[in-house]
């Protein structure tokens, strides 16, 4: 019986090894897409070619040809950068601005405490995409205002989480300690309070990268995303809907490589919250 | 009774933020509606637009506008709209019921499966049912909604012909957009119901229950479950919001009307005041949502009603 | 005596982890009708993996029975399907699990949770089943049980709860009782009621049981036999009088010495000499706001009230007192970590009280704290020598081989290996992390260190070790310590004096063995009486205090103790006693303090 236990488990983890691995091959593939993408891409993605129009994927058309005959693996390698970009830069500017709230409103007095958590709330009140469409939509459509509007849109849940690390950590032996040593506010938050309480922030940036993604290709897909010579994933995936009776794979593949990327990024969240938090790591 | 009191007292405060919030997002960030509005072809600081800005009441101090929107508020009015100046309000309505029979069936959809699922994954922990329903949890919640509803139409639409892929009114319209927006939802309320049980198992009681010949499946539906719902319950409001703004992108892939297609349109035809009314209106519904949930939770757990006594 | 129980070759394996442990080897047990079995062990030495394999319930817990049988009734438990051992488990074998806090489901009614229980195995109505309930409940002496029935776990007091729990595996009238530490959670007076509790239902009941406990005065007290565990084997097992008066085992004398030890070498000789007084406190009051609802006066809980005293130079105070009596806040308030709501701290005669950022900082350095748990108070990111270093770097200029030369200096004065200062709080036990918090303490050599439960969470032997290092620091270094702890014995072996707490007040205040030989106050003669001793001969029922420590938020007027005070009278109710000086070391808070031996009688 126990033997049979060892087995299992040992499978269970050789399995989720294997998927770990995976995920970060996956994941180092799109970084490696987005800095060189004419390395990857035999075809350039602007080239037009009316007689290619829609063709169905095949050896020289990995992923097959949109209705301007500009093949889709190109598209989608070069278009990598941009996700990439927008979903990375609006998880550090959400997430340091909601971690710096956070970090305030978990260590400061009551009152600020109340005052920064109230206007969390109220930003709660609008669900991320509206939140989105409502920035991008004033300040129009650019890389820029998009990773801003995400950022705004994220920054709650990390100032919640980091609040809550926050308060916790705060009440732990070790600062205390050190308060009774004599250090000062400075010395506690920089040397105690804040590396302590940066991991949770970091599983949820991973995943955030996910989500920003998620929501960017959402926000661009309505039309508020960028208008570039090459569009991003989103947008891609919202041409393919037209053709979705001649062409399946206009708006497969785009959505694949989304789905793909995100669950990468998630599994390489949950591994990581696993591995801080070992208790976690059953479920 | 009081309880209830003081939380519509903090509703009410919150949606007063928010509209506050939207209200100066539209105003103070540096895009001019005014030059959104002209468009790209007419050069900024003409006599054009110093004329829509003037038509607009854009030209007045920015406290006195906000004062005239909340005071506009209070009559249930929420502007006009830009594109066509019609009430904007009239326009929220005539689109909220296709949006909210979305949402709720979505919304029942996700609660469904992700009971279901959660629960049988946690039951079979570390099986193999376990691992696929985990697999398929975590594709729920890492998939854009909007191509789930592109493949759902693909499938069911171009490729078996069972469903209609578009438009609203009939319930077989329903089912492909509930089952695309649903997805996300019961992926999150999977992973949330078996981790909880999960927890909730763990609680050193468990172990006295079994010490007193208490059977495993009385224990699995009435006290774990019972335990594990708790935390469940309190998420529903957040997945619920969720839900509502998914309905936007969910509603543009399936061509459907609602509040989602509205502020689309409104998009194009950069109509803020549509855009600003929606939003609040999501807003008011998730604030409504969240209090309820939050009055509801003193009545599934004992321990917070008597909290306070 | 016929035999109930034989527990013969048991060996459990447990899964942690990735890896499967043996938790229990070879183990040997039995346990007769009627009798009172204890099962001693410190923490991780399998007692608790002994008893779950007798209830099968390891099964559940990722263990398995890897040998050995488990008679009972001429039937090997060891071996049986889960499914009969349904009818076994509360029925003839019951269990009240650890801390009663969680034993129970918060979310169900105490009377639902008997119900269930109940008709699983009887078939009763439901009505028959609540008022066998209320039965029950009146048997462990519950007042007003039919409405403790309608409330939930949480509304109930710990001990409470205990007897709800005790209540609640009686149900079925069990053969056996498996009780897990059932009286580490609660305070001394509240344990003594429920071994009393224990000893009286195994009269009334005749069943026998099996008594788990970390604590061998505890064991002393209740058990017919004993068995010593460590590390997953009995090593040692006989009757009490033969483990206690002989132990043969090198573990079991280990344990039994260092629990004597801490009544024969205490520091009793008053031999601190300085008359130079460290810290004072005047009149020092705290209170925590309650949270409380709109429309609704705020509330409070006085967490100390009024308290005075002084600690001299190289002397040790002791603080005792159960939980709610403001010990742990009275610390802190001494150390300036948290700030009192009225009085005056004084500081070598200088008023400290909210004092300038420079007599702050001056005071934080003289004085030093060392906090129970171990673990928490290292950050876990550090290494031992940047722990350790750390006063230096806020007080001192030092370079860094400046810095390591100090901390290796310290890690040998607290009798660790100056090769530890390369590692992580993880990669220590616990004794040698608490030697790593003593060392930050001592770094600065500070005058006066606060010891707030520093040795409670520690294992016997290992508890003793410190509390000689403590003693041989004090004595090198002319430190002061303001020790507090709610274990009594360690208090007596390491205190000069010692104030006895309660609801927040001081009640009491002697130097250490007048106090334990001759208490004056009602309240410090039954906290002593309710404390378990390991010597046999005092080993009897003796007189328990009634009733529970009356709330915090809203405690009984004029003296606090009068609710549950045998001497009480209507000026006790009415009138709040002073801090009296009895003798020159001594004062009490008491209108009718013990002196008279007529009175010491009346309270028998």
């Amino acid at each position: 019986m126990i033997a049979g236990l060892k087995k299992k488990n040992r499978r269970n983890s050789l399995w989720s090894v294997s998927l770990l691995l995976l995920s970060a091959a996956f994941i180092l593939f799109i970084v490696i897409c987005s800095i060189f993408p004419d390395q990857i891409a035999r075809h350039s993605p602007e080239r037009m070619n009316p007689s290619d129009a829609l063709l169905a994927p095949s050896l020289d058309h990995l992923l097959g040809t949109d209705q301007f005959g500009r093949d889709i693996f190109s598209l989608i390698v070069h278009g990598s950068q941009q996700s990439l970009v927008i979903g990375v830069l609006s998880v550090l500017i959400g997430g340091g601005m909601g971690g710096l709230i956070g970090l305030v409103s978990g260590y400061c007095n009551h009152a600020w405490d109340s005052a920064f958590m109230r206007i969390m709330d109220i930003i709660m009140t609008i669900p991320g995409i509206m939140m989105a469409i409502l920035v991008s939509a004033i300040l129009g459509p650019s890389t820029l205002n998009l990773i801003l509007a995400v950022s705004i849109a994220s920054l709650p849940g990390y100032a919640r989480v980091m609040r809550g690390q926050v308060l916790h950590i705060k009440d732990a032996g070790y600062v205390h300690a050190s308060k009774s040593i004599g250090s000062g506010h400075a010395g506690r938050i920089l040397f105690h309070i804040l590396p302590n309480s940066l991991p949770p922030m970091l599983v949820m940036a991973t995943i955030g990268v996910g989500n920003s993604i998620l929501m960017a290709t959402g926000l661009s897909f309505l039309g508020l995303g960028t208008v570039h010579e090459i569009p991003d994933w989103g947008y891609l995936l919202s041409l393919g809907r037209d053709y979705l009776t001649v062409a399946w794979w206009i708006g497969f593949f785009p959505g694949l490589f989304i789905s793909l990327f995100v669950i990468s990024v998630n599994i390489l969240g949950d591994a990581y919250r696993n591995y801080l938090d070992p208790r976690s790591a059953a479920s | 009774m009081l309880y209830i009191l003081s939380r519509l007292g903090m509703a009410i405060g919150v949606i007063w933020g928010s509209i506050t919030l939207v209200f100066f997002i539209v105003n103070v960030l540096p895009g001019d509606v005014a030059t959104l509005l002209a468009g790209d072809d007419v050069p900024t600081e003409t006599e054009t637009i110093h004329q829509l800005r003037e038509e607009l009441g854009l030209d007045r101090p920015l406290l006195v506008q906000y004062m005239d929107y909340i005071a506009g508020l209070f009559q249930g009015d929420l502007g006009t709209s830009y594109a066509n100046s019609e009430p904007v309000l009239d326009r929220l309505l005539d689109n909220l019921g296709p949006t909210l029979a979305l949402t709720l069936s979505s919304m029942f959809v996700a609660v469904i499966l992700g009971l279901i699922l959660g629960i049988l994954s946690a039951v079979y922990q570390n099986k193999l049912l376990d691992g696929i329903i985990r697999v398929l949890s975590l594709i729920g919640v890492s998939t854009p909604n909007f191509w789930i509803g592109i493949l759902l139409i693909w499938i069911f639409s171009v490729q078996l012909h069972l469903l209609p892929s578009i438009g609203n009114g009939s319930f077989e319209q329903l089912i492909l957009p509930s089952i695309g927006l649903g997805i996300t939802g019961a992926g999150v309320i999977t992973r949330l119901i078996r981790n909880s049980i999960l927890e909730a198992s763990n609680e050193p009681f468990i172990r006295s229950l079994r010490g007193k010949g208490i059977g495993q499946r009385a224990i699995l539906l009435k006290h774990i479950l019972r335990h594990a719902l708790i935390p469940a319950v309190t998420m529903l409001g957040m997945i619920f919001g969720e839900m509502l703004a998914g309905s936007v992108v969910t509603e543009t892939v399936f061509s459907r009307q609602g509040l989602g297609r509205l502020i689309v349109d409104a998009i194009d035809q950069k109509d803020i005041p549509i855009i600003q009314g929606s939003i609040l209106f999501t807003a008011v519904f998730y604030v409504c949502i969240n209090m309820l949930v939050d009055i509801s939770y003193r009545f599934i757990d004992p321990r917070i009603r008597l909290n306070e006594k | 005596m016929s035999v109930l129980l034989e527990i013969k070759n048991l060996s459990v394996s447990v899964e942690r982890g990735k890896e499967i442990l043996p938790a229990v080897r070879d183990v040997n047990l039995g346990i007769g009708s009627g009798e009172i079995v204890c099962l001693v062990g410190e923490s991780g030495s399998g007692k608790t993996v002994t008893s779950l394999a007798v209830l099968r319930l390891i099964d559940y817990e990722g263990g398995r029975i890897t040998g050995g049988e488990i008679i009972f009734h001429e039937q090997d438990i060891a071996s049986l399907a889960q499914k009969e051992m349904n009818g076994i488990r509360g029925r003839k074998i019951a269990m009240v699990t650890q801390d009663p806090m969680t034993a129970l489901n918060p979310v169900f009614t105490i009377g639902n949770q008997f119900v269930e229980v109940i008709r699983q195995h009887k078939s009763v109505s439901r009505m028959e089943a609540w008022e066998e309930a209320i039965r029950l409940l009146e048997k462990v002496h519950i007042p007003e049980p039919a409405s403790r029935m309608k409330q939930y776990p949480f509304e109930l007091s710990g001990g409470m709860l205990q007897r709800v729990a005790i209540a609640l595996a009686l149900a079925c009238q069990p053969e056996l009782l498996i009780v897990d530490e059932p009286t580490t959670a609660l305070d001394v007076t509240i344990q003594a009621q429920i071994l009393n509790l224990l000893l009286e239902l195994r009269e009334q009941e005749s069943m026998s049981i099996l008594f788990i406990t970390h604590d061998l005065a505890v064991a002393a007290e209740i058990a017919d036999k004993v068995a010593v565990m460590h590390e997953g084997t009995i090593v040692e097992q006989g009757t009490v009088r033969e483990i206690f008066a002989f132990p043969g085992h090198w573990y079991t004398k280990t344990l039994v010495q260092s629990k004597r030890g801490l009544l024969m070498g205490s520091a009793s000789v008053y031999d601190c000499q300085d008359d130079e007084i460290i810290l004072e406190a005047e009149g020092l009051s705290k209170f925590y706001p309650l949270k409380s609802k709109p429309f609704q006066q705020k509330r409070y809980v006085q967490a100390v009230d009024q308290v005075s005293l002084s600690i001299r130079k190289g002397e040790t105070l002791g603080l005792v007192g159960e939980s709610g009596s403001g010990k742990s806040t009275l610390g802190k308030l001494l150390v300036s970590l948290q700030k009192s709501d009225s009085g005056r701290i004084l500081y070598r005669g200088k008023d400290v009280t909210g004092g300038t950022k420079r007599t702050q900082k001056e005071l934080r350095k003289n004085t030093q704290v060392v906090f129970q748990d171990t673990f928490s108070a290292l950050n876990p990111r550090w290494k031992v020598e940047d722990i350790i270093g750390e006063p230096l770097r806020v007080h001192t200029k030092l370079s860094k081989d400046g810095i390591r030369e100090r901390v290796e200096e310290v890690l040998r004065l607290v009798d660790l290996d100056p090769a530890f200062r390369t590692r992580y709080p993880h990669e220590i036990s616990g004794g040698q992390r608490q030697r790593i918090n003593i060392a930050r303490a001592i770094i600065l050599h500070p005058e006066f260190l606060l010891l707030d439960e520093a040795v409670s969470a520690l294992d016997l032997a290992v508890q003793s070790k410190v509390i000689d290092l403590l003693k041989k620091l004090q004595q090198d270094m002319g430190l002061s310590y303001v020790f507090i702890a709610h274990g009594l014995d360690v208090v007596r072996d390491i205190s000069h004096r010692i104030g006895v707490m309660y609801l927040g007040r001081i009640v009491e205040i002697a130097p250490a063995e007048e106090l334990f030989t001759k208490p004056a106050h009602p309240y410090t003669k039954a906290l002593f009486e309710a404390n378990p001793t390991i010597d046999l001969d005092r080993r009897r029922k003796r007189h328990v205090l009634h009733g529970e420590i009356p709330s915090p938020v809203s405690p009984p007027s004029g003296c606090h103790f009068h609710t549950r005070c045998p001497l009480a009278t209507e000026k006790c109710r009415s009138k709040a006693p002073v801090m009296d000086v009895l003798s020159e070391e001594r004062t009490v808070a008491c209108h009718y303090p013990l002196e008279e031996k007529e009175r010491v009688e009346l309270l028998r």
